[in-house]
């Protein structure tokens, strides 16, 4: 494979979660296979940006991908003028988030409190919320880091906002790919964020006994025994510039990554289905995101899998990923989820670019490897990287049965 | 006349289906429509008389069970946009003739649904009151947009792939776009398009109350969406579903399917200004109609008719109107344009898709909806707006304006088919 003007390139990466709060930070948490909390307890992005006044109007948790987005801006170098506003698009992955989180809404309802009955009542809150309170809406808007994030890159082409789970990130990616090989963009932003430690989204899980609670901090993904698998939500936003190569190199731009292909699928069966065979979709997605990168499965030397520690979604990657290179060489497996926890819709990006920083290594952390899980049971037990097998995958399994794959030249 | 440059992979509706507040298919939708009978009401899904704006369009009359019926354990997972958006997705798939079976793989599903509704009461008891443990926290996840689309991913037997959107307003505009992209691009052959859409309840009335978004100050229900009126003072909140199947034109060719309409060119933006404001020059909407006209490869001349945003607030409209004249700057005196949300309502994140929807049925049928309301015309408003009554005219081409909080912007031109 030639490298071609019109490739697509990573050239930035902005990041914040729990083990590392910038891309420079990412080395020294794999390094020392951070353990600490996973929940972004007291960040704050101000310091991180360009235009403080755009947090007053956000949530907490927007925060993180507004301060993902400048950091990555600062990183891929991109200085105003580099390309037209209109050429410049931004893709967000973004969490469902409830519009009525915040302080305003809880206390109007607070207010509204009927004294005949004790409880708040929907007719009295008709009241109180149009009371000098104020009950904003906006700062739960799920689009808020698309629309301010655009401001911060000054990004008026092509964009998109993107509730879809674990693939949100993907989906971002592949779009912002789809606007630069259509001609449309010369530099696309593409992440997402996500806040899966709030009280709602671990009450579900934990109701759904899908919290690996008391059982370990970190997500044990392929665990061998369904009594030590969970998930751990982590809290974090991860963004990455996308550009033509020829754009790249002619502002001297630092190439991070080569995207080559892209992917989706879905099991179709619904969100309550357990259907074992779910898992074609996800090997489908794979198979199609080799083709369009115009590669084969023996020239994949990483494939980073999503190891959410849901049985149900390990067992899907696990059964994917072994039809996937029945016959060929077996690649090495990894995930970050033991590291950094279950990124939810920020996850998944964050591995086009450590790829680059492994294969530099010339192997895969003991942290991350997956060989000593029931990959390796599959003979999926090497971590050396060679430049024999220069690509790798990155899949990305949700919950629901949606599937997305990517393929990348470190 | 000129046509379109023709796409590589021309991109094609199959299906349409729809529920609404004018109908609870989308025949029912469009004779309402053309109709130009207001449905606002005084809200009956929750007490509203306490707040400015206590009116809204409701889907009335609509029996989930016998339109979209589902085992238990989905149906625990249904909303009412979710419900409507079944029986949307059932009426569409029916007009197109599409096997559930068939060709799963080349068939996604890509939608434009709206942020999570949740009870007042539940809000006040569960989350107000911290009662994070209480079973009824699992149901939660019905909420969540994507389960929307795996549903209706089910109901089509697709797996090629999941796509939800928000960007408010525009949500199900940059759905059928991304729909249209992703048959050019070779990624499938059949997309499951559109939105759904309820926000018709106390915490998000509550909320655009107090963003002054609403109407007030109306003389009754039915009168307080006025778009380009000059007595506008706010839009009024609706709710429903719109899917379209949108399908590769030999693929469409081979099962025999009845072809609806052509979809010819795609524009989105981001206006990168305000979260809620538009631009005063219109920026952000006038070069997504611009890219959308471009792609598809004709003049503006050759566009009849334009379905606007047209969310009957003061700011919307003006600058709407500002857009439309300064793209259409040549051919203004013979463009019509309405908004027929004086009929349906506002719904957010399923409006782009019925009003393609009333795209394409104005391009087949001839006839340009009305804008009902319209009284007065505001005179910062310079387009020229679609008589009280349906009105007769061969159509070509038809563009669909979406603007959303939040800053983005589409455009999408459907046209007549022609071989």
């Amino acid at each position: 494979m030639s490298q071609q003007p019109n490739d697509l390139v990573i050239t930035g990466c902005g990041v914040v979660t729990a083990p590392a709060k910038s891309r420079a930070a990412l080395g020294d948490a794999l390094q020392g296979a951070y353990a600490g909390p996973l929940k972004l307890e007291g960040f704050d992005a101000a310091p991180m940006l360009s235009n403080r006044k755009l947090l007053k109007a956000a949530a907490w948790y927007h925060g993180y991908g507004l301060a993902a987005v400048e950091e990555c801006r600062r990183d891929a170098a991109l200085a105003a003028g580099a390309y037209q506003p209109e050429a410049i698009g931004l893709f967000v992955g973004a969490p469902p988030s409830s519009c009525f989180d915040n302080v305003n809404y809880t206390n109007a309802v607070r207010q509204s409190v009927d004294p005949a009955t004790g409880m708040p009542s929907e007719t009295a809150f008709g009241k109180t919320s149009q009371s000098a309170l104020g009950t904003t809406i906006l700062k739960g808007l799920p689009n808020n880091v698309l629309c301010y994030g655009a401001i911060i890159l000054d990004a008026k082409g092509p964009n998109s906002n993107y509730l879809a789970g674990e693939t949100s990130g993907h989906l971002s990616l592949i779009a912002a790919a789809r606007n630069l090989r259509l001609g449309r963009l010369g530099a696309a932003m593409a992440g997402a964020y996500a806040y899966p430690t709030d009280a709602i989204v671990t009450s579900m899980q934990r109701q759904a006994g899908n919290l690996r609670e008391g059982r370990g901090d970190r997500p044990a993904p392929f665990a061998v025994s369904a009594l030590d698998a969970g998930t751990v939500g982590a809290d974090g936003a991860v963004f990455l510039m996308l550009e033509r190569r020829d754009g790249a190199e002619k502002r001297g731009a630092k190439v991070q990554a080569t995207y080559l292909g892209a992917a989706t699928a879905s099991a179709g069966t619904g969100p309550c289905s357990h259907d074992d065979a779910a898992f074609e979709g996800l090997a489908h997605a794979a198979r199609n995101a080799l083709a369009q990168a115009g590669a084969a499965a023996d020239q994949i030397g990483l494939v980073w899998v999503t190891g959410s520690g849901l049985p149900r979604v390990d067992a899907w990657e696990l059964a994917a990923v072994d039809q996937l290179f029945a016959g060929a060489p077996k690649p090495a497996v990894a995930s970050l989820a033991p590291v950094f926890g279950h990124l939810m819709e920020a996850g998944g990006l964050l591995e086009c670019v450590l790829a680059g920083d492994l294969y530099r290594a010339g192997e895969v952390p003991a942290a991350l490897s997956m060989g000593q899980t029931r990959f390796g049971k599959l003979g999926f037990t090497g971590t050396r990287l060679s430049a024999d097998k220069p690509l790798a995958l990155v899949l990305r399994a949700g919950a629901e049965g949606d599937f997305t794959a990517v393929v990348v030249r470190p | 006349m000129a046509k379109h440059k023709t796409q590589p992979r021309r991109v094609v509706i199959t299906g349409i289906g729809a529920v609404t507040p004018a109908g609870n298919t989308f025949a029912d939708t469009w004779k309402g429509i053309l109709s130009g009978k207001s449905n606002g009401k005084p809200i009956s899904l929750f007490d509203a008389s306490q707040m400015p704006c206590g009116v809204g369009y409701e889907v009335e009359g609509f029996d989930a069970a016998q339109a979209a019926p589902l085992p238990a354990a989905e149906a625990a997972l249904t909303t009412r946009a979710t419900r409507f958006a079944l029986a949307a997705t059932r009426e569409a798939l029916a007009q197109a003739k599409l096997e559930k079976t068939a060709e799963p793989y080349r068939k996604a599903v890509c939608l434009g649904v709206g942020v999570p509704s949740t009870s007042f009461a539940w809000f006040s008891d569960v989350f107000v009151g911290e009662r994070f443990a209480d079973p009824s926290i699992a149901d939660h996840a019905k909420h969540f947009p994507y389960v929307l689309t795996s549903l209706v991913a089910a109901e089509a037997g697709a797996k090629g792939g999941n796509t939800t959107i928000h960007t408010a307003c525009a949500s199900s505009g940059q759905g059928l776009g991304e729909a249209f992209e992703l048959i050019q691009d070779g990624s499938a052959d059949v997309v499951v398009t559109g939105g759904a859409d309820s926000m018709i309840n106390p915490l998000h009335i509550a909320g655009f109350n107090l963003l002054g978004a609403l109407a007030t100050g109306y003389e009754d229900a039915k009168t307080a969406s006025r778009p380009f009126d000059v007595k506008r003072s706010g839009f009024v909140m609706g709710e429903g579903a719109c899917i379209l199947i949108f399908e590769e034109l030999e693929h469409a060719k081979k099962r025999g399917a009845t072809i609806l309409g052509e979809i010819c060119g795609y524009g989105i933006t981001e206006s990168c200004y305000r979260i809620t404001d538009l631009h005063p020059e219109g920026q952000g909407p006038i070069e997504a109609m611009q890219m959308a006209i471009d792609q598809a490869g004709i003049a503006p001349a050759a566009i009849g008719y334009v379905n606007a945003h047209g969310t009957s607030t003061k700011l919307n409209d003006a600058v709407e109107s500002l857009s439309i004249a300064k793209v259409f700057a040549g051919s203004l005196d013979q463009l019509k344009v309405s908004s027929t949300k004086s009929v349906t309502g506002h719904l957010i994140s399923a409006a782009g898709a019925i009003e393609l929807a009333v795209c394409a049925a104005a391009v087949n049928d001839g006839l340009l909806p009305p804008t009902a309301n319209l009284e007065v015309q505001d005179p910062s408003c310079t387009v020229t707006l679609t008589a009280a009554t349906p009105e007769r005219r061969a159509l070509r081409y038809a563009l669909s304006n979406s603007i959303g909080f939040g800053g983005s912007n589409t455009a999408l031109i459907v046209g007549r088919y022609e071989p």
